[in-house]
């Protein structure tokens, strides 16, 4: 019985629901109805798992923070909680103000443009350091004629980038060639990829879910 | 016409044809020898890797990426997470499992399942190292920055990154090169692939990544699916090369 519930159902729900989705763009005139359903109870789904998720979340960083581990954790779970705590409240104003949704806090873009915003933007600054790092790492480990190509194409990239002279646009037209038809063949492989992993969740021949 | 099968209809026929062609080798099958394929250095890496972790002492950290399973990334995340289950059949048996983390709560759900899967197997769940799967942020920039941190400050032998990654592979990759730790990485943003380019070991490029439980557990149905997908690819390849020669003419 319970190798029913934690194996046999979940493979035959997912396998049922997905071919009801997929059906229901050719037949829609018969399927629409039940994949709006299907897709009403995934968003449900996706609610629920986004709130476990953040009960993991606490639950890491306070075994962490238990273990003595890492200071960075016991900030990262203050201000989690701290920002969950301020986001309800402004939420459940807004629900209790249904009419006048403004008289809300403004504290979900407070915090995404206080701070969210600019520490994500920070570490997208931080990329381009790194890049160059791994560069340099690269040129230093692999001396190969491969190395050399990408470096040469990555430095063609980065001076066509200026408007200064257009010299090197020739060269960095025959690199974007190239470029395109190895990015054409990759995404034609991971959709192809992407085919056979559906063919094969679908068939319960991969089963992700269960036991 | 039905809007849908005008659109997509030659999907729709390269689907169809893709399913005759898999259910041809699993019923056709005349040889009992495995097919042969080209060799994929990094499964060959991923082979004995948790045994190593297990001698020393030290994690191994599989990174799962962020994508979810109910958006574009899927299927990525399902060939990420039969790496994570590989390893963590390797492990059963010691007790001990692999890191996994990830910064998509559904795919943080499925990862522990598929940790948690080999030691039910094996009929030793009692020894299942429960939190195995991780969930250290939950937006992928944030993730690679408490990736950063683990592998900065946890001991690991050796990190695998199997999965959807954006540009943002580059922060995680620094703090492992900083510690020279072993890379593979796996993953099909061409963003990711080309960051990730100057410093993994070894790389699973795009389709390679899908191949995985044909590659590692030689299952019929993976290697039928496998070698159906290497026929569709030859004949994409083929009507691409007769259009060209036919516009070339025409």
């Amino acid at each position: 019985m319970r190798r029913f519930f934690t194996s046999t159902a979940p493979t035959v729900i997912t396998g049922i629901a997905g071919l009801i989705v997929l059906l229901s763009f050719i037949f829609p005139q018969y399927l629409l109805a039940f994949r709006v359903v299907l897709i009403n109870i995934a968003v449900i789904v996706a609610g629920m798992a986004l709130l476990l998720g953040f009960v993991r979340l606490l639950n890491l960083h306070l075994r962490r923070v238990q273990q003595r581990k890492n200071f960075y954790s016991l900030i990262a779970l203050i201000v989690a909680l701290l920002v969950f705590a301020v986001l309800s409240v402004e939420r459940l104003l807004n629900l209790f103000n249904a009419n006048q949704p403004a008289a809300g806090l403004p504290l979900n873009s407070l915090v995404f443009n206080s701070v969210i915003g600019p520490i994500q933007s920070t570490l997208g600054a931080l990329l381009a350091v790194f890049l160059g790092v791994a560069a340099v790492r690269m040129a230093q480990r692999r001396r190969t004629w491969g190395t050399l190509w990408f470096l040469v194409s990555a430095i063609v990239v980065l001076l066509t980038q200026i408007p200064v002279t257009d010299a090197l646009l020739p060269i960095r037209q025959f690199f974007d060639a190239l470029a395109m038809g190895g990015l054409r063949g990759l995404l034609l492989g991971v959709a192809l990829g992407t085919l056979a992993v559906a063919f094969r969740v679908l068939l319960a021949i991969d089963r992700p879910q269960g036991e | 016409m039905n809007p849908f099968l005008e659109n997509y209809g030659g999907l729709l026929l390269l689907i169809s044809f893709g399913a005759l062609v898999f259910a041809f080798f699993v019923m056709f099958r005349t040889s009992r020898r495995r097919p042969r394929f080209r060799a994929i250095h990094a499964f060959s890496l991923l082979r004995g890797q948790m045994g190593r972790a297990i001698e020393s002492g030290r994690d191994l950290h599989v990174s799962i990426g962020t994508g979810g399973v109910s958006g574009d990334d899927t299927a990525t995340t399902l060939a990420g997470l039969a790496v994570a289950e590989y390893l963590a059949d390797e492990a059963a048996a010691s007790g001990i499992a692999p890191l996994v983390s990830t910064s998509d709560p559904t795919s943080a759900i499925l990862a522990e399942d598929a940790v948690r899967r080999p030691y039910v197997r094996q009929g030793n769940l009692n020894d299942f190292p429960r939190g195995a799967a991780r969930l250290p942020a939950l937006n992928p920039t944030q993730y690679a920055a408490a990736t950063m941190d683990l592998l900065n400050h946890e001991p690991v032998l050796a990190n695998i990154m199997s999965g959807a990654f954006g540009p943002e592979a580059a922060l995680i990759d620094q703090a492992a090169s900083s510690h020279d730790l072993p890379q593979l990485f796996g993953g099909s943003d061409p963003r990711a692939l080309a960051v990730m380019a100057t410093s993994a070991d070894q790389m699973l490029l795009g389709e390679e990544m899908y191949a995985a439980k044909a590659y590692l557990r030689a299952q019929p149905w993976h290697l039928a699916s496998l070698r159906a997908l290497d026929v569709v690819r030859l004949v994409i390849v083929v009507v691409i090369v007769l259009a060209f020669f036919i516009g070339l003419v025409s």
